[in-house]
């Protein structure tokens, strides 16, 4: 029956795995035939037995011969993501389903500068971004990521941060909690939030769209900055997260208001939500 | 086209149903064990014809998205297959009218979307509702306007005014099967007796929350008030019985569960927004507070499904209060909610 598609899988087998920080990793995945994603979406990924997580495709789908790769990266949270992160390796065969969801909105954002506020594994989602910016540089205006993680070594993609200091008209401004522990190869240029670069971005806000993802907090007072440095409600995006289950809105324990945030998100222009997020544990 | 009958004719519709080709189980009100319960119905004896004196904590939500279900079966190569078996053919028989509008609430939601519900909706062939005309102190779907009358979206009504039976003929279908069992049209006497009992359901199922318009601005403009909502919620258990008694709650959460034959279920299971999980993930909690949770429940009946699902989600069946084992009656909560400075 037609309706069973909904809960299919595609086989997806793990080609790499990054080690991450000390609870995360970045699984490549092989499934066959033609994947596409857009930057911002999720799939559910299962792992038979155990259990399904909503996890935000975190590069761009590329081709390989009859496969598509697409990357997830997943963080140590709950039993399924241990059980993933913990026993999943190189040859391993996940089950995935998706994509779902709204992602950012790139083709709307085209001749505008894209300012990226990314918190800890808010990078996830807003990888794939930054891809897509990159890969089609003539049309979005400058680029600025500013990434926050609590201390140096909690860092996501630190050889691709490395990187982006090569890229034209890319800013990278990378901050930390607290300097301590490992530090890595990655240039840090400020200690606090991330939310504090915010009044240093050099760009017209009036030209420009901002893509935000990370700690609920963070999403909220980046927002709040953003709006204050004289960007417009409509291009504040933010991806955000709730109880997700079943990834195509029959489940509904991932609302937020009257949107369920599987279908209508996880990707929102801040004006679309700032009601809700204004009112605690709605 | 309205008929006119007495209760044997509604044996007669039943056994009428009962023979048709292909043969359909029939499923609906009836006493089982000293309790009203859900189920299949071999006998028109086995009928609840009426309101029983307190609404049945079942509905058919209980068939269409059972209480724990499989969505699917996944093998250990992630090759997924459906073992839920279809039905056959189902008639609904003596449904009421808060059921039907709760049936259209859910096919929104969950047609062409949920497996389960989507195949056990569609082996539906026949819906017989029954006009509640004697509506009960703790309904108010007059005031959602779900009922207590039936005007359409069934294939026939019927209605009982003492020993008088009005059947309705709502589908082509419905108008078929009235003709074949002869009914006769009702005389102007009949039709006046049948009119007055209808306006006095209507008086009595009504006026008994604010009016859902200005309820949902008061709603929207008292969301952020915290004393409200915990005032509100006080006695709240957080059992999550409304939640499963509603004939629209639709939460489920989903486990897998490992089957004997080396496959794994994907077993939905029902879960309420008032219960202390729900909100909960691995990193946190997005509604640790109960009140929090309690607000959502009525927001999302009130002030969200208008948004999605184009109408309030609330059916006014009264069965949230009328099985809340502490006794907190939603009708008071809203009027609270009204009240509030």
């Amino acid at each position: 029956m037609e309706v069973t598609k909904l809960f299919s899988y595609r086989k997806a087998t793990v080609l790499r795995d990054v080690v991450e920080t000390p609870d995360t990793k970045t699984f490549t995945l092989a499934v066959e035939g033609i994947y596409s994603a857009e930057p911002g979406q999720f799939n559910m990924v299962y792992m038979w037995g155990l259990g399904e997580v909503p996890i935000s495709v975190s590069g761009l789908p590329r081709k390989l011969g009859d496969f598509t790769v697409i990357d997830h990266t997943i963080r140590v949270v709950g039993a399924v993501t241990r059980g993933i992160v913990k026993s999943v390796s190189i040859g391993s065969v996940l089950g995935v389903r998706g994509p779902y969801g709204r992602g950012w909105p790139l083709r709307e954002s085209e001749n505008l500068d894209i300012v990226v506020v990314a918190g800890g594994i808010g990078l996830a989602p807003l990888r794939p971004a930054i891809q897509f910016v990159l890969e089609n540089r003539d049309k979005y205006g400058e680029l600025v990521v500013l990434y926050g993680a609590r201390t140096p070594s909690l860092l996501l993609y630190k050889d691709e941060l490395k990187g982006y200091g090569r890229e034209d008209r890319l800013r990278l401004l990378v901050s930390v909690d607290m300097a301590e522990g490992f530090i890595p190869d990655v240039p840090i240029n400020y200690q606090g939030f991330v939310t504090d670069l915010i009044q240093h971005i050099n760009i017209n806000p009036k030209n420009a769209a901002a893509f935000v993802c990370g700690p609920e907090v963070m999403i909220k007072t980046a927002c709040r900055k953003l709006v204050e440095r004289g960007f417009s409600k409509e291009r504040i995006y933010v991806s955000l997260e709730r109880r997700m289950r079943c990834g195509i809105g029959i489940c509904g324990t991932c609302q937020l208001g009257h949107y369920f945030m599987c279908r209508d998100g996880p990707v929102f222009s801040i004006q679309e939500v700032e009601d809700y997020l204004a009112v605690e544990g709605l | 086209m309205l008929y006119v009958g007495s209760k044997e004719d509604i044996s007669r519709l039943f056994h009428y149903i009962k023979e048709l080709t292909p043969p359909s189980s029939i499923i609906g009100y009836k006493v089982q064990e000293g309790s009203v319960v859900f189920g299949a119905l071999e006998r028109p004896e086995e009928l609840v014809l009426g309101l029983p004196p307190r609404i049945p904590q079942f509905s058919p939500k209980y068939i269409l998205l059972p209480p724990e279900h499989v969505l699917v079966h996944v093998n250990r190569d992630y090759a997924v297959t459906t073992k839920h078996q279809v039905a056959g053919s189902i008639v609904l028989f003596g449904i009421k009218p808060c059921d039907l509008l709760a049936m259209r609430i859910l096919d929104c939601i969950l047609m062409a979307r949920h497996p389960v519900y989507t195949s056990t909706r569609g082996s539906l062939k026949l819906i017989v509702a029954e006009e509640c005309l004697r509506p009960l102190e703790t309904c108010f779907c007059g005031d959602v306007k779900a009922g207590p009358l039936i005007e359409d979206h069934c294939d026939i009504a019927y209605a009982i005014v003492g020993d008088t039976v009005f059947f309705k003929a709502l589908s082509g279908a419905g108008l078929g099967i009235l003709r074949d069992l002869r009914l006769s049209t009702p005389g102007e006497k009949e039709l006046e007796k049948y009119m007055e009992a209808s306006r006095i359901a209507t008086e009595r199922a009504s006026g008994k929350i604010p009016v859902p318009l200005a309820l949902r601005k008061e709603l929207v403009d008292k969301t952020a008030r915290v004393d409200l909502w915990r005032d509100v919620s006080r006695k709240c258990l957080a059992c999550g019985s409304c939640n499963y008694v509603c004939p629209t709650c639709f939460c489920i959460e989903l486990e897998d569960m490992l089957q004997g034959d080396g496959e794994a279920a994907r077993v939905a299971k029902w879960i309420g927004c008032r219960t202390y999980t729900y909100g909960l993930v691995a990193g946190g909690h997005f509604r640790r507070e109960l009140y929090t949770r309690y607000r959502h429940f009525v927001l999302h009946k009130f002030v969200f499904y208008e948004k999605q699902v184009g109408r309030t989600g609330c059916v006014g069946c009264g069965r949230c209060t009328t099985w809340c084992p502490a006794g907190i009656d939603l009708k008071e909560s809203l009027r609270e909610v009204s009240r509030w400075k």
